[in-house]
Order: structure tokens, then C-alpha cells, then sequence
């Protein structure tokens, strides 16, 4: 093989995989990438045991082949080259790739291709398309709930993942599907896709109706924390997303990415039995206001004492935590509340948590007392809700 | 400038058995660990017949032709546990600043008295608590607790001056710490010792006159508090207030290897239900439980642990809750056929009872669980220890570890009360 590459193109690509590179190597090649180059195009491939991911971008060919190298060297060489092009060329005797500028050479030693995994990226034929920064704002309102242990009962250590009917409203990104040469379901029928993550503590429900393309509903599927993280490193915001799911996998296609996500097994809690459908207080409060008496709070909060206390009472909500070990601090804050009083108590970081993703200025927060749950979200939207159990006391 | 004291309990097992049994007196008695393995307390007698601190009892026995000239007893840690409480109050009725450091030792604050009343203040220490007590004891007195330490054990060693060393008004105090090897320093171990002394620090007066930036290297900020206590400088204040623990252990070897399930179960479930008597007794919640199983004899290398860790959703010490966690624990590590001679449960991630985090999948009844505790608990204080116990920790309890030689819980059951006849 030897092929000439724009120095930023390879750069780019191979920059993108970079996260998926174990560090430490649990499988073989979990630290290789694979290049394979055939009829002016180039296919490099990371693989991992959560995910794989695949990028095809042009190259003046030489003469075709493929060679397994470590990622994350070939990464750092051809970032250190200062040309605008540079030559990878395969020496097959000697099992090296020599890498190339107009002043530099390096000769990388290889491994055997044939010992680099298999990995199926045809995408199956159900699919819907979703804009890159939607996808990732998904993301963003839900893996923070990720349970950190294990739960005897569910697999809690992943998003998961459902697609569903809405209404009766028309896919909003059917320009996008058109681009890509997609089909419409033809019903003229609003999918929802919802991703949830629970720790048993609280639930994150982000969704979205914005997807097109032709689904096949009822797809429920969790994948893990770290294959969806490499959604974000790999996508850019301004990409359109083909999203496909095959019997074990989901896979996500951008423009010169395509993503393999490999579902993770286990049963996921029914999450919709998990808040309430009616509350007795519904108060919406000033949601920067907020975020910053949470962040003030926090400064006394940490392991041991995390929990804050909120007091509402005749149109005030006074915030407080009370750390034996170091003090106490409180503040209040307007609100739109003039029923019964009521004292409930959060973990601070939950709280924060949410906080921290929710757009809009004002949040609601409805609740029932110190020992329901209580659901929050952005005044007037309910595509990105949070259940939060209170502490005791 | 503030004053330390450390008072220790001599011999304190023994001291608490002679208390109630005044033929031990001058006698060499020992006490025995859990079922019946090794020597944890000496009477000084025994000390002169060169019985050593751990010493497996078997050994001592054959070298002792059998023991008959010993007195041998099983340790009874419901007296001790006791006959500390008396102790401490007794203490605490000196001083509010009270530091109970373990159970026959504590160091107290004595502010601001001169040389003169400090000894006065020991000696009345040492007296009351005799007095009040049966328990004899020694105080050490010196500006830090690492040289409290050292006067302490100065005290032990001085019975003409009742007891009572104060290390400020020694005139020899350079000798004595030229004398203390450094591995005897409170707060160097055994691998830090090793250390210093390879480094030629092999004295508690070396130590104090160590360089200030090796030592900051070396053994971080932990070794130059050492270096500044033995200077006189205090680093480490009274904890009058004792730190919530970190976890709570309750494990105990068989009497006899454990083969069968149930039994194990019956075992794990009642140190279970004792460790979590601890825990509400201190007004904890748990968040994980890990339950261990030890199979195998000799060396430590020859031994089998298995163990699970089980993380609750909800902090919990309800007793019902954490036996059906404990339950699959057990059916999950048992191996059919293995010999398991220890068991054991440990309770982590310990936080204040009723602040903790609720959960949304718990589906639980934790209301009802605290009103039956509560009722339990409230029994076996009143009617003494296990007069209420749940089914799963059995009721022969053929597993019991060995304690043939163990006397009257004199202070603590109404059954075992000590008869005093007048004729």
C-alpha cells in the first residue's frame, strides 16, 4: 500500500477516534486502527468492546492495501509533521509502515490486518435521521444519571434508548432525511425518541420529535456511558445523523463517520412508574437565580453532607445546608408559591445536575411532600424532565 | 500551655476479672481471643513466667505442662465492655475534655496546671477510679499525646510512684527518650521503623531531633507531626467527640469448621443482626454490606476468602432488609463440601440514620421495619441481649465459637449477677 493524504484530513480523522484508543489494552487491537485503501478512498477503523468506528475520506492513491498500526502514534506522527501532505507506504518484508513528509520519515512497526476484528458497518434498513447537536443534547441530559453501581435487578449502567409514536405531526428533519436519500414513514407520523438513565435515585427523561426517516417503532435498547460519549468526540453539531438499529447494535452514520454502538444486556426499569402523573405544588422558579444559590450552597456540601434543605412558604423558597463539620449557610429567593408551607431536602448534586443542562429562565418544580418524588423541568416543555427522590429528614 | 494524660487500665481483662474474683490476685492469670486461640491479656505474674502478648494458647499450654499453674480464662468482652463505661465516666467526671481512645485507654485535657497539681490531680486519678472501679490504672502526663504516650508507659513501670509519671517535671528526660526505640513511638509502625532506622533514627530522642525537611519528604505530613508531638508541639488535639466510624465489623471464628449452608446462613445472619444492633445503637444507616466467608487452615497463604460486596439502594440497618441481602450473599459464595472456619459481615458507608437518600424503586415499608426495631431493640436492652432474635440467626447455634472458660457477665445479666451470702 502507499498513499499520499492531506496532512489536516488524516489529522482530523484520526484526532476524532482518539478517545475510543484504550489507553490500557483489554482486547488485541483495542489500540490499533486499521487502513485500508482501495480506488482513491481510505477506511480507517478503531474497535473497542463498546464500540467501533469507522471514517472514509479521499486519498491520491499510489497502490492499494492495508495495513493495523497503533493509533495513537500514527495519530501524534502525522500531527507532527509540518506538510501539507503526507505518504503512508506499506513495506510488507519488513512488517513497517513508513510514514512520511517532505523532510521526515518514520518507520512504524505493524500488526498482522487479518487479526484485526471483523466489524459489519452496513447499516440496516430502520433507521431515523437526527441533527448532531440534538443527539448530543440528549446525551447531555441524561448520562449524568447513569448509576455508578450495580442494581441486583436492572442494568442501570447505560442509557437507554426508545423510539415511539407522538402524534400526528410530520418528522422535522425531513430535509436533512431527503439529503440523504431517505424515505418518510409515508403515515406523516411524529416519532419521539427518548433516552432515560436512572440511578434508582432520580431519572432523566430527554425526547425529542425532531427525527425523520423510516422507523420501526418499539426499539428499546441501553448502551453504555462510554459508546455514547463517543457520539460527542467523533460528531460534529452541524452534521445530519442517520441512526439504524441492527438485532445487537446501533449504528450512526454522519458524513464521514460511521459509529457502532453495541447494546449492552439487561432489563431496564418501566420508567414511566417512576414519577407520579399528579403533584400537590407546582412552583416555578428563576432558574439562573437558582443555579447560583445551588453553586453558593455547594461550597459547604461534599460527600458526607450533601443534602440541602428547600423551605417555601408565602411566596419565598430559603435554601440551606447544614454541614456539622464545617457551618451552615442559607438564602432565599422569590418565588411563585403561596399555598401550605412545605419542607423538602435534595441532594445538592442532583440538583446541580439538572441545573446545569436545563435551558429556559424559569424551571418548574412539582413535588408532593419530603418522601415523593419530585419532578423538575423547563417552564413549558416537557421534552427534559428529572425525577429526584428527596433525603430523609 | 495545656497538659496531656494519658490514662491506660493496667492489664485491664485481668483487672476486670480480679475485681470480681479476688482469688486471682497475684496469680499469673491470662485472658484468651476470640474462641479460645491466643493470649490478649497478662497479669503481671504471667509476664515474669515470659508469657508472651499473642501467643497461640496451645503453645503456651504444652510449655506449661498443660496450664494447670495458669489461671486461664475466655475472654468476656460484655464485662469489659462494661467495666470501660464505669471507668470512663469515672474520668469524664475530671475533665470535659475527654478523649476515649480504646477501651482501657484515654487521654484528658488538664489546661493550665503547674507541675505540682498536675501530679496532685493523677494520683487523685489514679485513686478515684481504684476506688470506684476495682480497675487499677497509671497516668502519664507530658504537652503532647505522642509523649503522653511514652510518660504512660514510664507510668506503668514505676508502682512506687503510684502510677503517675509526669514527663515535663523528669529530670532525666533525654535518657528516656534515648531509651524508647522508635519503633515504640506511638504512631510509627512497623514499616516506618524499619525505615528510620535504616536511616539511623533508631530512638524516640533521634527522631525528635530529625531533620524537618527529611522527614516532610520521607514520611509526609503525618511524620513531621510525629517529629513536632515529640517536640512538645501539639499537632494532634483531643477528639472529645468520637468520629462517626467508617464501617462496622462483626466476624467470629467457628468453635468447629461450618460445612453446612444453613448453619452458615444461621452464622452470618446473627453477626448481621449483631453489627446492625451496633449501628442503630449509634444512630447509622449503612449504604453497603460485605459479607466474607474464610475456608482453608494454616498458613495465611492456605487460607480462602470469599467475599461479596452488596451496595443498598437506600442506607438502611433495618435487621429484616439486610438478612434477605445477606441470604443471597451466602447462597451465592457457599461451596458444597468446603470446611469454613470464619464468617464474617462488615457495614460501610456509614451516614446519619434518617438523612440518607431515598430511592425510586424502593418498594419497601421502612416505616414498619423501624417500628419493629425499635420494639427489639427496646427488649433486649431492657431484658438483656438476645431475649429477642430473628429466626434466621437459629436458636441452637451449634456453630458458637469456643469459650469454655468464660465467667459471668457480673455487671450485664440479671442471670450472672455476682451472689454476695453473709453467715
Amino acid at each position: 500500500m502507499e498513499v499520499i493524504i492531506r496532512r489536516d484530513v488524516l489529522t482530523n480523522n484520526l484526532q476524532r477516534m482518539q478517545y475510543m484508543l484504550e489507553k490500557t489494552s483489554v482486547l488485541q487491537h483495542s489500540q490499533n486502527i486499521l487502513m485500508q485503501v482501495e480506488a482513491d478512498q481510505a477506511q480507517i477503523t478503531a474497535y473497542d468492546v463498546d464500540c467501533s468506528a469507522r471514517a472514509t475520506f479521499p486519498v491520491s492513491t499510489g497502490r492499494n492495501g492495508t495495513v493495523c498500526i497503533n493509533g495513537k502514534k500514527f495519530f501524534e506522527i502525522v500531527r507532527s509533521l509540518g506538510d501539507e501532505q503526507v505518504t503512508v507506504r506499506q513495506d510488507e518484508e519488513r512488517n513497517l509502515v513508513t510514514i512520511r513528509g517532505s523532510k521526515s520519515s518514520f518507520n512504524i512497526l505493524c500488526a498482522e490486518p487479518e487479526d484485526f476484528p471483523e466489524v459489519n458497518f452496513t447499516s440496516p434498513e430502520d433507521h431515523f435521521f437526527i441533527q448532531a447537536d440534538m443527539l448530543k443534547q440528549l446525551i447531555d441530559r441524561t448520562v449524568f444519571s447513569i448509576a455508578k453501581v450495580p442494581d441486583p435487578r436492572y442494568n442501570l449502567e447505560g442509557v437507554f434508548i426508545e423510539v415511539t409514536p407522538a402524534g400526528t405531526e410530520t418528522a422535522a428533519v425531513t430535509a436533512s432525511a431527503v439529503a440523504h436519500g431517505a424515505e418518510n414513514d409515508g403515515g406523516g407520523v411524529t416519532h419521539l425518541v427518548t433516552f432515560v438513565a436512572t440511578d434508582g435515585h432520580r431519572v432523566s427523561i430527554a425526547r425529542t420529535d425532531k427525527i425523520g426517516g423510516r422507523i420501526n417503532l418499539g426499539e428499546r435498547r441501553i448502551f453504555s456511558r462510554k459508546s455514547l460519549m463517543e457520539i460527542k468526540n467523533i460528531f460534529s453539531d452541524s452534521e445530519t445523523l442517520k441512526i439504524s438499529f441492527s438485532a445487537s447494535d446501533v449504528h450512526v452514520r454522519g458524513e464521514t463517520f460511521v459509529l457502532l454502538l453495541r447494546m449492552l444486556k439487561g432489563n431496564f426499569p418501566d420508567y414511566r412508574k417512576m414519577i407520579p402523573q399528579h403533584f400537590s405544588h407546582e412552583i416555578v422558579m428563576e432558574r439562573e437565580s437558582l443555579l447560583q444559590i445551588l453553586r453558593r450552597m455547594n461550597v459547604l456540601a461534599y460527600d458526607k453532607y450533601k443534602g440541602i434543605t428547600m423551605d417555601f412558604a408565602d411566596r419565598r423558597v430559603t435554601v440551606s445546608i447544614d454541614n456539622p463539620e464545617m457551618g451552615s449557610a442559607r438564602e432565599d429567593m422569590e418565588v411563585d408559591y403561596t399555598a401550605e408551607p412545605f419542607t423538602v431536602a435534595f441532594n445538592i448534586r442532583y440538583l446541580l445536575d439538572f441545573m446545569q443542562v436545563v435551558g429556559g429562565e424559569r424551571i418548574v418544580m412539582k413535588v408532593t411532600g419530603g418522601m415523593q418524588p419530585c419532578m423538575l423541568s423547563e417552564e413549558g416543555s416537557e421534552n427534559f424532565i428529572n425525577g429526584i427522590m428527596p433525603m430523609k429528614g | 500551655m495545656g497538659w496531656i494524660a494519658l490514662v491506660d487500665c493496667n492489664n485491664f481483662y485481668v483487672s476486670c476479672e480480679r475485681v470480681f474474683d479476688p482469688r486471682l490476685g497475684g496469680r499469673p492469670v491470662v485472658v484468651l481471643s476470640n474462641n479460645d486461640g491466643c493470649v490478649i491479656a497478662r497479669s503481671n505474674e504471667a509476664k515474669a513466667r515470659g508469657i508472651a502478648m499473642g501467643e497461640p494458647w496451645f503453645r503456651v499450654r504444652r510449655r506449661f505442662g498443660g496450664g494447670r499453674d495458669l489461671v486461664v480464662l475466655s475472654s468476656n468482652y460484655a464485662l469489659y465492655g462494661d467495666m470501660s463505661r464505669r471507668v470512663m465516666s469515672v474520668l469524664a467526671g475530671f475533665t470535659p475534655d475527654l478523649e476515649i481512645y480504646s477501651i482501657d485507654e484515654a487521654f484528658l485535657g488538664l489546661s493550665r496546671l503547674d507541675a505540682c497539681r498536675r501530679s496532685a490531680l493523677a494520683r487523685e486519678i489514679v485513686a478515684t477510679v481504684h476506688r470506684w472501679t476495682g480497675i487499677p490504672v497509671s497516668v502519664g502526663i507530658a504537652a503532647t499525646k505522642v509523649l503522653a504516650k511514652l510518660a504512660g508507659a514510664r507510668a506503668k513501670r514505676l508502682p512506687e510512684a503510684g502510677g503517675v509519671f509526669d514527663l515535663d517535671a523528669a529530670v532525666d528526660r533525654e535518657a528516656l527518650l534515648a531509651a524508647v526505640p522508635v519503633g515504640d513511638v506511638w504512631g510509627v509502625g512497623r514499616q516506618t521503623a524499619a525505615k528510620l532506622e535504616s536511616w539511623g533514627i533508631n530512638t524516640a530522642l533521634k527522631l525528635r531531633d530529625a531533620d524537618d525537611g527529611r522527614v516532610r519528604r520521607r514520611l509526609g505530613v503525618v511524620g513531621q507531626r510525629l517529629v513536632l508531638e515529640l517536640r512538645g508541639i501539639s499537632c494532634l488535639p483531643l477528639e472529645s467527640c468520637p468520629p462517626t466510624p467508617k464501617s462496622i465489623c462483626c466476624s467470629r471464628s467457628f468453635g468447629a469448621p461450618v460445612t453446612d449452608r444453613r448453619e452458615l446462613l444461621e452464622a452470618v445472619s446473627a453477626y448481621l443482626a449483631r453489627a446492625l444492633e451496633k449501628l442503630r445503637a449509634r444512630r447509622l444507616d449503612a449504604a453497603a454490606v460485605t459479607v466474607f466467608l474464610q475456608s482453608g487452615s494454616g498458613t495465611p497463604a492456605e487460607r480462602r476468602w470469599d467475599m461479596a460486596d452488596l451496595p443498598l439502594l437506600v442506607a438502611s440497618s433495618s435487621t429484616p432488609e439486610l438478612l434477605g441481602v445477606a441470604r443471597r450473599a451466602v447462597t451465592g459464595l457457599y461451596r458444597n463440601g468446603c470446611r469454613y472456619r470464619k464468617a464474617g459481615v462488615i457495614l460501610h458507608g456509614l451516614e446519619p440514620a434518617g438523612t440518607g437518600q431515598l430511592a425510586l424503586l424502593d418498594e419497601r415499608d421502612r416505616e414498619a421495619d423501624d417500628r419493629l426495631l425499635a420494639a427489639v431493640d427496646g427488649l433486649n436492652a431492657r431484658m438483656g441481649v438476645g431475649t429477642v432474635r430473628f429466626a434466621a440467626e437459629g436458636l441452637a447455634q451449634s456453630w458458637r465459637m469456643k469459650a469454655e472458660r468464660r465467667t459471668p457477665a457480673y455487671t450485664t445479666c440479671w442471670d450472672e449477677l455476682p451472689v454476695a451470702a453473709a453467715h
